[in-house]
């Protein structure tokens, strides 16, 4: 059972360079397809442009995707069935941004700031009801119960993603959308705040799909992992399948620079070079192939189509490495 | 030969002592990692050895060494002239430190202009060509008449590493330089550094709150918490077997790919805010190994040998320590 299906999903944003240019679109997501399992985490891995934050937004429903649609269960938000379950979704659904500074009213208090989309939501909340949720909330992240009254800007930036994650909990939500929950945070805070989102999985139930540019920390909290590239799947399988099988070039580069030591047991693989192109034109044929170390002449001119490894393993690539077994 | 020895630093504002007394020096050649999170004094530190601390901070006591020189006592004019030659500084966004109403070229070719005096147009901006092409921005003649904004973050920061290559600075220090950077940007940028580096014998301090790029690209490591160092060695020692609690806790904090762990290892609480710091170790209300007198006397710096010093009253066993305990409960 899956809590969240995406298929062939695509979003792209018209772009006009001048008045008599030819109108032109930039594709932030080009059919992108994955499973979120029940009580799971997915975990999106890109560098900037990879169309990551843009998936973000049309998950949560802050954004409508120009082809394909997102599942929930038996809940189907596509191009035209958006209004049906609006409300549902606006419960169920929830994020957790980067910067908990950003994200929280500097002008309100902790308590009102949790509080807040539960008075939205339901106006005819007893008050003793609200403080009894707010108790349990604070608790549950791990923040002393006077915080209640502080203001955000007398918090620590761990603290401040806390009051973020309580207030994404106050309405009792399925899933969390994590858009780099640890980035803005400094390493001893960022443990913290990771095993707080694993032990609040565990107690509630919830499922994941965390976002992070830091595979180490994707690899750290997730089942499954997809690999985004320009807006598209390089790779996608299971966690083992990403971390220790992994076939596409891209992928290794990363793991080559999230491992201090990788590079030298895989002598193999060589690190890639140059930066990573424009979204608004990007690459003919294989979108990854000007930085490519294994890159060959149909790359240049061919996109690759998805080929299944295994069961859970995909992979977008010419040419994949494939483990001498 | 050491080309920058820091000798109890202390740097502060009227209300706090931000660094309260440091110690490190870097030879020719070697790239010295200062780590830390934020508030520990890592950037103040290297802002107050650049002669340039932030309104309202003092550099209060202890000796800069530039070359067995201290940079203390050199006026200001005498600063800007080493900074333009002797050090170079490299920061985390140069979006920041570049002039955005200039073109690259224009900002690289008035050094040549002023700095060296020369007079030919077509002159500076050969050198300008050379220099772009050193770092490996692709075509560097038309990106010559580009603005910073037009540059990617990776390009910018080749563009400061250019700048600073004209200087042949005998000491870098680079402030965070790859922290704005994608990750597979990163490393092809420490890598140019380091690169540069062997060529020259450059000595680099390298601030970072990024431990895997420390065990990466420095030889030693420095660990900051609270204004203090609290440990520091060459760093495949360090890394292997830290000895203060503080380091130990640090490695444990950070995610690993190939190894596979339910909970990562925390370091409860937070670090303390500057000013609000009494009298004892500075971390021992967040350490596991504390006892009665951590909070009483501060623990001194002690060399544990010729290369390593810790800052802590009851370090982590040493290796040898842990074998004998180890085969004292199998035996």
């Amino acid at each position: 059972m899956s809590a969240l299906e995406v298929s062939d999903i695509s979003r792209a944003f018209p772009i006009r360079n001048g008045l008599f240019a030819r109108p032109a679109s930039l594709r932030a997501v080009e059919r992108v397809s994955f499973e979120l399992p029940q009580g799971g985490t997915f975990g999106l891995v890109g560098e900037s442009g990879s169309g990551k934050s843009t998936l973000a937004r049309l998950i949560l429903g802050a954004d409508e995707p120009t082809d394909g649609e997102v599942r929930f269960g038996d809940r189907v938000f596509g191009r035209r069935t958006q209004d049906r379950h609006k409300r549902w979704r606006q419960r169920a659904v929830q994020a957790v941004l980067q910067d908990p500074f950003g994200s929280l009213d500097p002008q309100m208090s902790i308590g009102d700031i949790v509080l807040e989309p539960l008075r939205i939501q339901q106006h005819d909340f007893a008050r003793d009801a609200l403080q009894k949720r707010l108790d349990e909330l604070l608790m549950q992240v791990g923040l002393p119960q006077e915080f209640r009254h502080r203001r955000p800007g007398e918090l620590s930036g761990g603290q401040r993603q806390r009051v973020a994650i309580a207030r994404a909990l106050v309405l009792e939500p399925e899933i969390l959308v994590l858009d780099e929950p640890v980035s803005a945070l400094d390493v001893s805070i960022q443990a913290q705040v990771l095993n707080l989102l694993k032990d609040l999985q565990d107690a509630l139930g919830l499922s994941y799909l965390l976002i992070s540019h830091d595979l180490a920390v994707v690899a750290f909290m997730s089942s499954h992992i997809g690999v985004l590239y320009l807006g598209r799947f390089m790779e996608q399988g299971t966690r083992d399948d990403i971390v220790e099988r992994a076939a596409h070039p891209y992928t290794h580069a990363l793991i080559a620079a999230s491992e201090p030591d990788a590079l030298d047991v895989q002598a193999d693989v060589q690190p890639i070079s140059g930066e990573i192109p424009s979204p608004l034109a990007p690459p003919s044929g294989c979108v990854f192939h000007t930085r490519c170390p294994a890159a060959r002449d149909i790359c240049r001119t061919d996109a690759p189509t998805e080929q299944r490894l295994s069961e859970t393993h995909r992979v977008t690539c010419h040419f994949p490495i494939i483990p001498q077994v | 030969m050491n080309i920058l020895s820091v000798q109890d630093l202390v740097v502060q504002t009227p209300a706090a002592r931000l660094v309260d007394g440091v110690s490190f020096a870097v030879r020719a050649g070697r790239t010295l990692g200062l780590v830390g999170e934020s508030g520990s004094g890592k950037s103040v530190t290297c802002l107050s050895v650049l002669g340039l601390p932030p309104r309202g901070v003092q550099v209060s006591e202890g000796r800069i060494l530039f070359d067995g020189e201290d940079l203390r006592t050199q006026t200001p004019a005498q600063l800007n002239a080493l900074r333009g030659r002797e050090i170079g500084m490299i920061l985390q966004d140069p979006m920041t430190s570049l002039n955005p109403l200039l073109t690259i070229g224009r900002q690289i070719t008035e050094m040549f202009r002023y700095r060296d005096g020369i007079a030919s147009r077509a002159e500076r901006r050969a050198r300008a060509i050379d220099l772009l092409r050193r770092v490996r921005i692709p075509a560097p003649e038309s990106r010559l008449d580009s603005y910073p904004h037009q540059f990617s973050g990776g390009m910018r920061q080749r563009v400061a590493i250019a700048i600073n290559l004209a200087c042949n600075p005998r000491l870098l220090i680079a402030d965070e330089p790859t922290t704005a950077l994608d990750i597979t940007v990163r490393l092809q940028i420490l890598d140019l550094l380091r690169e540069v580096q062997s060529e020259r014998g450059t000595a680099i301090v390298l601030v970072t709150h990024d431990l895997h790029l420390v065990r990466r690209y420095c030889d030693d490591v420095a660990v900051m918490y609270a204004g203090l160092i609290v440990e520091q060695g060459p760093v495949e020692a360090v890394f292997a077997r830290p000895r203060h609690p503080y380091t130990k806790g640090l490695l444990g904090a950070v995610p690993r790919l190939r190894d596979l762990q339910h909970r990562l290892t925390v370091i409860p609480g937070q670090p303390p805010l500057p000013g609000s710091i009494a009298q004892g170790c500075r971390f021992a209300p967040r350490c596991p190994r504390a006892q009665a007198d951590c909070a009483s006397t501060y623990p001194a710096m002690r060399a544990l040998d010729s290369q390593r010093s810790v800052a802590c009253w009851h370090p982590e066993p040493s290796a040898a320590a842990s074998d004998s305990l180890l085969a004292a409960t199998t035996s």
